[in-house]
């Protein structure tokens, strides 16, 4: 039972997503697969999984001779991969056994046939002990905890396995998962070693890694740029890992650690004027006059999780905002843009205050805009048009005003470099990059004082990452004040002037731009956030 | 740079293929496959039958959709919104028997047009304080509210047909007509007119859109979707009640089995609107053709003597195949 890789490559057009990457995860071994989005690690994963079918290289499991590629994630699954994903595939309604039977098949004759309960009941119980789940076949997973769901999810996704499982690719299960209920469930997860199952964790978590890995490896650009025992790595080393340009011609060594580029330094493709050119579409004519008096004040702030949370942000400043998923730092953007409810505490923009039930209309009349995390559910309407999306919130200052719908829209698809730049693409047609871009380009025609970015590069390529943040700089220094928050460190050390910790609903820490300059800031962010 | 964001920045329609000026016209085509097939058959009916392509013939055709067209724009707007309004058909009902029974009372023809409206108005409250209020899928509250109305109409007829008591201008309004055209079909013309400007220039169309596209992504935006569900539904509302008129006008008398059976063809109609104008959007100009679609296929199939059953068969397959058709179109829309 194991797993070796070797030099499997896997080109997306111009996108060199995997490049010659060997990699093995022998018996019993737990591997953590480390790297920044876009890294390539999710393509590896889906190329070994049969997902994706490598264009070079070989994948050897279990010791029957090496493969070329699998076709399908049938072929993967038959010669013994099994993968766990983040989404639960748990039906609530249906009991743990059931949910067996659904994934694996009920025990009986056929389709039509009476099942045979006590039959999978055994077979359930087994399976459950097997992988060391003390859970009963008869309980629904809402009565379950959110580790104890995983530990059941996992036991499903071994069940079939007769021949035996050559690897178990965990790809970001923790992913929607609190941090306590993570570890716990990766502790369960880390005693099937003991079984002799080979594991490879796809993760983006580094105390995960350091907790439980054998092995770390590191990719970017599609490279291995480290891989070596998971204790030799500290945080900061990680992070510079994730963040570092893979070396051309050589072989990956242990020892190559780069600190972060900075943003000036990085090339971006194309690009025009920019945010500057448009000045006159996005900017508040008093934008950042006044700049020692703060854009948005929030003091005694207290949410579902939030507790006596204080923040200033001035114009012209970026300031990060990290925390782990029960941190309360989520309820933040929302609050702000009259998406929840506070249960107290004042929020002022420029000095005037937003009332406690305000909704995202009055929010948007403060000068507050926020860009969701989630792009799909919050961030555009996908059957419209990108002109629609960007002009939905001012549709009223355009009524009757066509032309100057579509002169404005066109010089903000061009400043941000919304690609295809067409305003009558359907949303839904787009990149989440260019998505993206639409959502900030919708909510900067709204002429914020305050912008607030959830999130903002989740599932946008590192092109477009830079070209956001390179206008959202821009956009800062014309006296916005932005908060991003953000579970990136890298990102967060990059482009804020300060950056702010949540944990257990408080202010827990506060880095200023010298102690972000600092090379253990960056253990200090990962330690804080997701 | 300026210049060349302005020459792209042009009144073209929404759609990525009708800037290809080559093929312009097979664009065209595509945009409204149901006038198409409406041409084919006219041009087929015309060649079967002698006695189609008459200036009567064409003209009571027409005259005869009021009352379904007005539902089928009655149930665009909670389309457009996202929602389903299964009430329609029986508030026609009570609308129509209503109007009646106030005139059987001696009330005038602008009050008791007035009256006839507002109730419309109070059909679209209701349905929305269930829907928007208190959350209720919209398919379960409008079915309630609609049998719920049902009842109405039964109570107000006592069962019977009234005919009564009808003011004669109303019953003129209905026979005089205007080059052909009876008067209810111009005024649906101009509600239709009113509505596309509603629809596309104005901010609630856009919020409309939005609201049907994502609820939560609109109200995040600062729609507010409550409010623009309201007027979807209170608009509806209204449109039945002069559906309702229509049927007054034309008729001249009110039954209360009247109402239910226009539910599902004012569907069908806005459905198979979805595939012209506007392709993948629900809309008024593609309702219309819709409408008339399906009424041609009616009369014609009629006069070359096809059973009575095949009428139903016709309906449907025209919209089970336009539907098919234009998602095969979007595809191609998407993928280009």
């Amino acid at each position: 039972m194991s797993l070796r890789a070797r030099n499997l490559s896997k080109a997306f057009g111009d996108l060199q997503a995997l490049d010659h990457v060997s990699l093995e995860v022998g018996e019993g071994e737990l591997v953590a697969l480390l790297g920044a989005n876009g890294s390539g690690k999710s393509t590896f994963a889906k190329c070994v999984a049969g997902v994706y079918q490598p264009d070079e290289g070989s994948i050897e499991l279990g010791g029957v001779p090496a493969v070329r590629r699998f076709l399908t994630p049938t072929d993967a699954a038959r010669a013994g991969v099994r993968v766990m994903h983040q989404d639960n595939p748990l039906v609530n309604s249906l009991s743990v056994k059931e949910n067996f039977g659904l994934s694996t098949g009920f025990p009986g004759r056929g389709s039509a046939a009476p099942i045979r309960w006590r039959k999978l009941t055994r077979h359930v119980q087994q399976a459950l002990e097997r992988y060391g789940v003390e859970v009963s076949p008869d309980a629904l997973p809402a009565t379950l905890s959110p580790s104890q769901r995983a530990m059941v999810a996992l036991a499903m996704t071994l069940a079939d396995a007769d021949q035996g499982v050559e690897l178990l690719i965990l790809d970001e299960v923790t992913a929607h998962i609190a941090e306590g209920d993570a570890a716990e469930f990766l502790a369960g997860a880390a005693r099937l070693r003991g079984i002799g199952i080979p594991i490879l964790m796809v993760t983006h978590r580094f105390k995960e890694v350091l907790a439980f890995a054998d092995r770390t490896i590191v990719l970017s650009g599609g490279a291995v740029v480290y891989s070596g025992p998971a204790a030799d790595l500290t945080l900061t080393e990680m992070v510079n890992l994730m963040a570092a340009v893979p070396p051309k011609d050589q072989a990956p060594k242990p020892d190559r650690v780069r600190q972060a580029a900075p943003v000036a330094e990085l090339k971006v493709e194309g690009g025009s004027g920019g945010i500057a050119e448009i000045r006159g579409v996005w900017r508040r004519e008093d934008l950042g006059e006044d700049r020692k008096r703060p854009a948005l004040e929030i003091e005694d702030l207290e949410g579902a999780l939030l507790r006596k949370t204080a923040l200033k942000v001035h114009p012209g400043e970026i300031v990060g905002l990290t925390g782990t998923a029960d941190s309360g730092v989520h309820e933040l953007p929302e609050i702000l843009a009259g998406a929840r409810r506070r249960q107290g505490g004042t929020i002022r923009v420029a000095g005037h205050e937003l009332a406690r039930d305000a909704d995202p209309v009055d929010a948007m009349r403060m000068g507050i805009a926020r860009t969701p995390s989630d792009r799909h559910k919050e961030g555009g309407v996908m059957s419209l048009s990108v002109r629609e999306n960007i002009t939905l919130p001012e549709a009223r200052r355009f009524w009757g005003r066509k032309r100057d719908e579509r002169k404005v829209v066109a010089r903000l698809i061009e400043a941000l470099n919304v690609s295809p730049p067409n305003p009558d693409a359907l949303m839904g047609t787009l990149s989440g990059g260019n998505q993206q871009k639409v959502v900030i380009a919708k909510w900067l025609l709204t002429r914020p004082r305050v912008l607030i970015l959830d999130d903002p590069t989740v599932g946008v390529d590192p092109g477009a990452r830079e070209q956001i943040f390179r206008f959202v700089g821009e956009a800062a220094e014309d006296g916005l004040a932005v908060v991003l928050l953000s579970s990136e460190p890298e990102q967060l050390v990059r482009q804020c002037t300060r950056v702010v910790a949540i944990a257990g609903g408080r202010v827990a820490k506060e880095l200023n731009r010298e102690e972000l300059e600092a090379p253990e800031a960056l253990d200090i962010l990962a330690a804080y956030g997701g | 740079m300026t210049t060349s964001v302005e020459t792209q920045v042009s009144d073209a329609p929404a759609n990525p293929i009708t800037s290809k000026a080559p093929n312009r016209w097979l664009a065209l085509l595509f945009r409204y496959p149901t006038l198409l097939m409406l041409a084919i058959l006219i041009v087929g009916f015309s060649i079967a039958s002698s006695n189609f392509l008459t200036t009567t013939n064409l003209t009571t055709l027409v005259n005869q959709q009021a009352v379904v067209a007005l539902i089928t724009l009655a149930a665009l707007l909670p389309l457009i919104a996202g929602e389903f309004d299964l009430s329609l058909g029986y508030a026609a009902g009570l609308a129509t028997m209503f109007g009646a029974y106030l005139a059987g009372q001696g009330w005038g023809l602008v009050p008791m047009i007035l009256a006839v409206l507002l109730l419309g108005v109070f059909v679209g409250l209701f349905n929305s304080l269930f829907i928007v209020r208190f959350k209720i899928n919209s398919f379960i509250a409008t079915l309630g509210v609609g049998i719920i109305l049902s009842g109405g109409t039964l109570a107000i007829s006592g069962g019977e047909v009234l005919f009564e008591g009808l003011p004669q201008s109303l019953a003129t309004f209905g026979r005089d007509k205007f080059l052909g055209i009876a008067l209810p079909i111009w005024v649906i013309l101009l509600i239709a007119v009113v509505l596309v400007y509603l629809l596309e220039q104005t901010p609630f169309g856009r919020r409309l859109y939005a609201t049907g596209g994502s609820e939560r992504v609109a109200f995040l935006a600062g729609v507010r979707t409550g409010r623009i569900k309201t007027l979807a539904f209170v608009g509806a509302g209204i449109l039945v009640g002069f559906a309702g008129l229509a049927q007054l006008a034309t008729t001249t008398s009110a039954s209360p089995t009247f109402g239910p059976e226009l539910l599902l063809p004012a569907y069908a109609g806005a459905f198979l609107g979805v595939v012209a104008y506007r392709p993948g959007y629900f809309n008024v100009p593609g309702s219309i053709i819709a409408i008339l679609l399906i009424a041609v296929g009616y009369n014609g199939l009629s006069l070359v003597g096809v059973p009575f059953w095949g009428q139903p068969l016709f309906n449907g397959a025209v919209l089970l195949l336009s539907v098919l058709g234009a998602r095969a179109e979007s595809r191609r829309v998407r993928i280009g």
